[in-house]
């Protein structure tokens, strides 16, 4: 047996993608001829962290991670057996630490990171040599960090042809739409014939409308070539949906703001959270269907089933969108063992556990899924930075894209509903709901004087009414009943076993004497840290969500 | 005469259970009896009755000892142990490879201690060669557990000095609290053993005691019996040890030397 650690780097000498294996402790031939050479010292999991700000949403972060190799040369001033690799292409590639049983095709991946170029500390001073290539891990999230849209203007429309913007929209990125979103602004690419661009991919237009006036849909045109050739009928737009991407062309140059209401997604089923960032991962992140956890969507679908939308036109991120989803969610998603991303909604803990910790005694019976107390700590969850538990929740939804004053209605604000005055001068409409039994603003009463409110931004639309939006409402009081009730929070030590591979979101129950916790409460795991050096395997849990 | 010794080197890690006869609780399985690492992760049968369960090895090797550890037996309970030469120990269709019935054994000759773990050792005469083994349970009110199970070769030990080191390692917390007042939380206690075996030959002092210390270590238990001969010393003085520190055996004039031994109980 032993554990061996796997770097994907690029072999600047023939420009090939290899592998580098390292085996903790003495070298290990494996009984089907791959050799793993000494030179492991530790891994350090770059372990991936579920939280809840302490302004209400849910974020995702992650601690940093470390492979440290060993690079000992055979005496003073001569080259480490291992200084190649400092030439050696790894960031942005994958590492991999696995145990293995007997045979290298029998390994079990214990866990991932993704790489950086290493550092290596060296100890110069002649009389001693310690010599190691130290590997920052970072978590496998990291490549959300590239651009959302790679894709950007030219800026070189010329006398009203083409699509790609003035020479003020070069090198601006493409809009972006998912779901369904009210009052977007649009990109005006072709000024001389009025078109704007709504999205980088086929998607349908609800509304067109002029300083909040809406115009009567047109025709949808067959190809871009025909909208930009045909001026629509007075008072009217027509649109353009295609793999160029979705536009829509005014009847007119218009006096006031233009704003629309688009969608993206064939039916609603397909514009919830998990859908939209199921496609958000395999359309913008590299991803393919195979490395989406299909039961993860199901799931998550079943607990938020409604409607939502996101645009983005501004130079962003991959991890801005996912992250703007997961938190509308108040979710968050991990990459499993199987190399594939699962999205979960944060809520209790229930159901099955994976592991069981308890305090060993001389007369305990451990199942197999028990393991020993090593440490545990009470600490504070993040949404209650100073102890104190929130007293309410709001639930920001109907997202304006376009906030408008009253100046930017179409004939002044008396020829114009109030509704719609009121929907499109403000960013956001809120749901609330409070812990009354936390404090009482209608009455100043209550424990807690100085509770915060806590704010989650959605990408929820309205319900049936198309008005009011009960589901904001319903998550709202979700929220509130999961994050007043304070549920203990413990960062928790213990040695595991091959087999405990554990993940944020992961149920665990956690049996002690003190602090409540004789009952063997569930809880639900928000960071999951993994050591592995010359003492063994060590894990720190954070959990969190005590029921 | 007293038959003192300890039970090494140890096969248990490498044995294959497999149960016979009555079921075991998914949650313990029968495989936790290779683990003596973790005593506390038992075997646990799946409810009352008789049960009876094998242990396959890699390969034969030379056995002399077998214990049952921390087993809930009752003062009326009994084992019986069967050896087969080959892999296939079934005392019926393979009874010719039978190297060693021990026939039924009380699991509690000297009595019920329930102050200690309860285990219970067993020396063949002699060394068999054998690579599997039927153990035969009597039937148990409620279930049958178990927390480990030893097989292994016998390093018997003579001449061990009576006047020895035998306690408890009182590893009690005491905190001071205001007022002068201490405040006690009840830990772990385990026994710990020392002693020094007077007149061993150098031959078994550079072979098996070398041997037995490289096995060992520090971190991997192993069955200490103080006397098998004299089954009312079981309950205290049968138990599951690592060795606390390795004292250097000392050979102090040829032919002669020393052995001392420092255990403490493995409770984990």
């Amino acid at each position: 047996m032993a554990w061996v650690v796997e770097l994907n780097g690029v072999d600047p000498s023939d420009g090939l993608a290899k592998t580098k294996v390292f085996s903790l402790g003495a070298g290990y031939a494996f009984t089907d001829s791959t050799f793993a050479p000494t030179g492991l010292v530790s891994w350090r999991s770059p372990s991936q962290k579920v939280d809840v700000s302490k302004d209400g949403g849910v974020t995702l972060t992650a601690d940093a991670g470390q492979i440290v190799i060993s690079n000992l040369p055979a005496d003073i001033g001569s080259a480490g057996p291992w200084d190649v690799l400092r030439t050696w292409a790894w960031h942005g590639r994958r590492a991999n630490l696995y145990y293995t049983p007997d045979t290298w095709a029998n390994r079990t991946l214990i866990a991932t990171g993704t790489l950086q170029q290493p550092v290596a500390p060296l100890n110069a001073n002649g009389s001693s040599v310690t010599s190691t290539l130290q590997f920052p891990l970072r978590d496998p999230r990291s490549p959300l960090s590239a651009p959302l849209q790679p894709t950007k203007y030219l800026g070189n429309n010329a006398a009203g042809t083409g699509v790609e913007g003035d020479s003020d929209l070069k090198n601006k990125p493409k809009p972006v739409l998912y779901g369904v979103v009210s009052n977007i602004p649009g990109v005006l690419v072709c000024k001389e014939k009025n078109v704007w661009q709504l999205a980088d991919k086929s998607a349908g237009v609800l509304c067109a409308r002029e300083g909040g006036a809406a115009f009567t849909a047109g025709t949808a045109r067959g190809t871009l070539a025909s909208l930009l050739s045909t001026t629509p009928t007075a008072g009217t737009y027509d649109t353009y949906a295609g793999s160029e991407g979705t536009f829509v062309r005014l009847c007119g140059t218009p006096q006031y703001p233009v704003t629309f209401d688009a969608y993206e997604g064939a039916t609603s089923a397909d514009r919830t959270h998990a859908q939209i960032w199921k496609r958000i991962r395999t359309e913008r992140c590299d991803n393919v269907a195979g490395d989406i956890t299909a039961a993860s969507v199901t799931a998550t679908d079943a607990l938020a089933a409604n409607e939502v939308g996101f645009w983005k036109n501004d130079e962003t991120t991959r991890l801005d969108l996912i992250n703007e989803v997961l938190t509308s969610l108040s979710g968050y998603e991990v990459l499993g063992f199987d190399s594939k991303w699962s999205i979960a909604q944060l809520v209790a803990p229930s159901g099955t556990t994976v592991l069981d910790f308890l305090t060993l005694t001389p007369t305990s019976t451990l199942k197999t899924k028990s393991r020993p107390i090593a440490g545990l700590t009470m600490v504070r969850p993040g949404f209650a930075p100073e102890g104190c538990p929130p007293y309410r929740v709001n639930v920001n939804w109907g997202k304006n894209y376009t906030v408008m004053s009253r100046a930017d209605f179409v004939g002044g604000v008396a020829v114009q509903a109030p509704r719609l005055i009121d929907k499109f001068g403000l960013e956001w409409r809120t749901e609330k709901a409070d812990n009354t039994a936390i404090w009482n603003p209608a009455t100043s009463t209550g424990p807690y004087p100085q509770a915060p409110q806590l704010t989650v931004d959605t990408g929820y639309q309205p319900g049936a009414d198309n008005l009011t939006c009960p589901h904001a409402a319903t998550e709202a009081t979700r929220l509130i009943a999961l994050y007043s009730a304070m549920p203990g929070q413990f960062q928790l030590d213990f040695i595991p076993a091959v087999t405990d591979r554990i993940l944020p979101g992961d149920v665990v129950s956690v049996t002690y004497g003190q602090m409540g916790l004789s009952g063997g409460p569930l809880f639900r795991v928000l960071q999951a840290g993994w050591v592995l050096d010359e003492k063994g395997p060590q894990a720190t849990l954070v959990v969190g969500f005590q029921v | 005469m007293i038959k003192s010794g300890v039970g090494t080197p140890s096969y248990a890690t490498l044995a294959t259970w497999a149960q016979v006869t009555g079921a075991w609780d998914s949650d313990y399985p029968i495989t936790n009896l290779a683990n003596l690492r973790s005593i506390r992760s038992v075997a646990k049968a799946s409810g009352s009755g008789v049960r009876a369960f094998t242990f396959i090895l890699p390969a034969a090797v030379s056995l002399q000892f077998l214990a049952m550890l921390d087993h809930n037996g009752a003062a009326a309970s009994t084992v019986r142990y069967r050896l087969f030469s080959d892999n296939n120990p079934d005392p019926v269709g393979n009874a010719g490879a039978i190297v060693h019935d021990s026939g039924t054994l009380s699991l509690l000759p000297g009595g019920a201690n329930a102050d200690w773990p309860q285990n219970h050792p067993y020396v063949l005469s002699a060394a068999v060669t054998a690579r599997s083994c039927r153990i035969d349970l009597s039937s148990h009110a409620t279930a049958w557990q178990i927390g480990a199970f030893e097989i292994a070769a016998w390093w018997e030990w003579t001449d061990v000095e009576t006047p020895r080191e035998f306690g408890l390692n009182n590893n009690d917390v005491v905190a001071a609290m205001p007022n002068g007042i201490t405040h006690e939380m009840s830990q772990w206690a385990p026994r710990v053993i020392k002693g020094t075996r007077g007149v061993v030959t150098q031959t078994e002092i550079h072979t098996t005691a070398l041997d037995f210390q490289l096995a060992t270590g520090l971190r991997n238990p192993f069955v200490w019996v103080w006397d098998f001969n004299d089954s009312t010393t079981w309950p205290r003085e049968v138990v599951l040890v690592h060795n606390a520190s390795l004292p250097s055996p000392r050979a102090v004039e040829y032919p002669g030397g020393r052995v001392a031994f420092d255990f403490e109980e493995w409770l984990r």
